[in-house]
């Protein structure tokens, strides 16, 4: 009678325990709300009892989810969120919003499997190899590995030594890693998580600026080289000593976002022309690499360019970088997105929608949006603007399903 | 002329577009329409596309309560057993508004109001009836004999603030077209 295959009890019942548990509800209070003991709830979770359909609804409601969520024909996924609960810092600030980012980071990787299922369109996988043993606790040799792996996955990627116009693009298309944004608490930078069935999914705080968020990928990019298998959650704070690993992934992050080779030409011809290298310079500098001008700074003094402890002497005398760059006249170019999932996500979904795969309430939940934010987006996926013969702008309408390499008859 | 609709249970993209035309459709009150809203519909939040002072878009929430207060719009819900047992099996394929509106239109064999394909799909696959926006609008202006400038300014009221046009296969697009531009 339906178009979906009806859910398994056992899916259905890992579904239900997830939903509660992902808004801290007991089985207990599960039975309370059902009217039932709680061997009943056992029962349903683990899918030996159907559940009525009243009680679905009861439940679903109970735990604040959609009936459809719980009821959706998508097979369930490896649980990306166990393992990230599991590396919580407990003691810092907001881990409940951290909690509820992790669900949500969960949420998009499944839908963005099940958009890619309706419609059979896999993401691409282009993973670089995984490093061979452990990241060297020496200094020295752990920033020569990171420098040599950036440079080799530039090579990889055909990236030349020229900044990246947008990092987040690239390692969506060209790597098949999902990048989300997300409303993570401030003092967590991003979080990442490999498993096979849904791949490398990172989210990033979306309340970050655009220059932290680019580090913030480069580095959790990092981590996909030297421990690709151990989920992982970056916080701002420096505190003691970092692990070799986090070492290795910031050192990375540098190389990666500055190639040492583009950087000193860089630096070479701005000395050359002024005979000098002021803090001007590096303004524009970072600006150029879309980076931040302390990171830009550090990545100078690593390579040797300018004197180590640049950057300390421009904290200590309270250098306002973004003060610095308005005065410059140096707006940001880079156009790494903040939105919350990727623009291919976007439009799988459109697609899956013209093709009436899901109706317009789903479209809207996969959006993240309401129903009239989710129409101006399709209307803009299938619109591009253009100018006529008279030099107005005017909307053309394109037919995604036209074929440019069948005739037409 | 096919006589006009009395009880219709509505889901919310509808719902938003009849929302653009609030004013028309409780001014059309006397046609004796009624428009069932599944109560996880009513609960949901609805905004239109709207600009303020400088022209810059926001958005704006519905406001329904003329219409709720007209007696035109009236919530509902599945009651226990075969409605309900319906609901979660439409579910599966729909939203929860979407699947609530079909599932009370199935058993209390009432039109049901979309303008969503696949929801359209489902409802004609189970024999419910289903009816459009632009199905709604050209009931109403019939029935209240009205036209020209008055309906194209309806209809692009629900083109600018739902950001709604019948897709191009739609039978009554042409008409919609015509009246909406030329008006």
């Amino acid at each position: 009678m339906r178009e979906a295959e009806s859910v398994a009890p056992g899916v259905l019942g890992q579904r239900l325990a997830e939903a509660r548990k992902a808004c801290g509800k007991t089985q207990e209070a599960a039975a309370d709300c059902l009217g039932c003991s709680r061997p009943v709830v056992i029962a349903i979770e683990k899918g030996t009892r159907p559940a009525s359909a009243d009680e679905i609804v009861k439940l679903a409601s109970f735990y604040g989810r959609s009936v459809h969520e719980i009821m959706r024909p998508s097979a369930p996924q490896v649980a990306l969120a166990p393992h990230l609960r599991a590396v919580v810092d407990q003691s810092v600030k907001g881990s409940q919003d951290l909690s509820s980012a992790i669900w949500e980071m969960q949420r998009l990787a499944e839908d963005y499997v099940e958009l890619e299922r309706l419609m059979h369109a896999q993401l691409p996988e282009n993973h670089p190899p995984e490093l061979r043993g452990p990241v060297p606790s020496g200094a020295h040799e752990m920033r020569a590995l990171a420098e040599d792996v950036a440079l080799r996955e530039r090579a990889r990627l055909s990236l030349g030594d020229q900044p990246i116009l947008s990092l987040r693009r690239v390692l969506e298309s060209e790597v098949g890693i999902r990048i989300f944004c997300g409303a993570l608490p401030s003092a967590v930078a991003g979080m990442y998580a490999f498993v096979a069935d849904l791949r490398y999914c990172i989210m990033l705080n979306r309340k970050h600026p655009p220059e932290r968020r680019r580090a913030t990928l480069a580095h959790e990019y990092g981590h996909f080289f030297c421990d690709r298998h151990k989920p992982g959650i970056d916080y701002l704070s420096e505190g003691s000593r970092k692990p070799a690993n986090e070492r290795f992934a910031e050192a990375f992050a540098m190389s990666l976002l500055m190639p040492a080779t583009g950087v000193r030409r860089q630096f070479r011809e701005i000395r050359e022309t002024t005979n000098d290298f002021q803090v001007a310079d590096l303004c524009r500098l970072s600006n150029f690499y879309f980076v931040s001008v302390q990171a830009m700074t550090l990545r100078l003094e690593a390579l040797g360019l300018i004197l180590e402890g640049s950057w300390r002497l421009l904290a200590e005398n309270r250098f306002q970088a973004a003060a610095a760059k308005r005065g410059l006249n140096l707006s940001a170019q880079s156009s790494e997105s903040n939105d919350p999932y990727p623009e291919r996500y976007k439009f799988l979904a459109v697609q899956a929608f013209q093709h009436a795969l899901i109706s317009e309430g789903e479209l809207a939940v996969f959006l993240r949006c309401d129903r009239v934010t989710a129409r101006e987006i399709v209307r803009d996926c299938l619109n591009c603007s253009d100018v006529d013969e008279g030099g107005n702008e005017a909307m053309v309408s394109m037919r995604f399903e036209d074929s440019l390499l069948r005739s037409k008859s | 002329m096919e006589r006009v609709l009395r009880d219709i249970v509505v889901d919310a993209c509808c719902l938003i577009n009849l929302g653009a035309i609030a004013d028309t459709v409780v001014w059309s009150s006397r046609l004796g329409m009624k428009f069932h809203v599944p109560r996880i519909v009513s609960r949901e939040s609805f905004f239109l596309r709207a600009a303020d002072a400088d022209g810059n878009p926001i958005r704006r929430p519905i406001n329904l309560k003329p219409l709720t207060d007209a007696g035109i719009l009236v919530p509902c819900d599945v009651s226990p057993g075969a409605e309900t047992g319906l609901f979660v099996e439409f579910a599966r394929d729909l939203d929860d508004g979407e699947a609530m509106a079909l599932a009370i239109g199935r058993i209390r064999n009432w039109p049901v109001a979309t303008d969503d394909r696949k929801a359209s799909r489902l409802a004609r696959n189970e024999g419910i009836r289903v009816i459009t926006t632009p199905d709604l609008v050209k009931q109403i202006a019939v029935a209240r004999a009205f036209d020209g400038p008055r309906l194209a300014k309806c209809l692009q009221k629900i083109e600018y603030h739902a950001c709604f046009r019948p897709s191009d296969n739609h039978p009554l697009r042409k008409w919609w077209t015509r009246n909406a531009h030329t008006g």
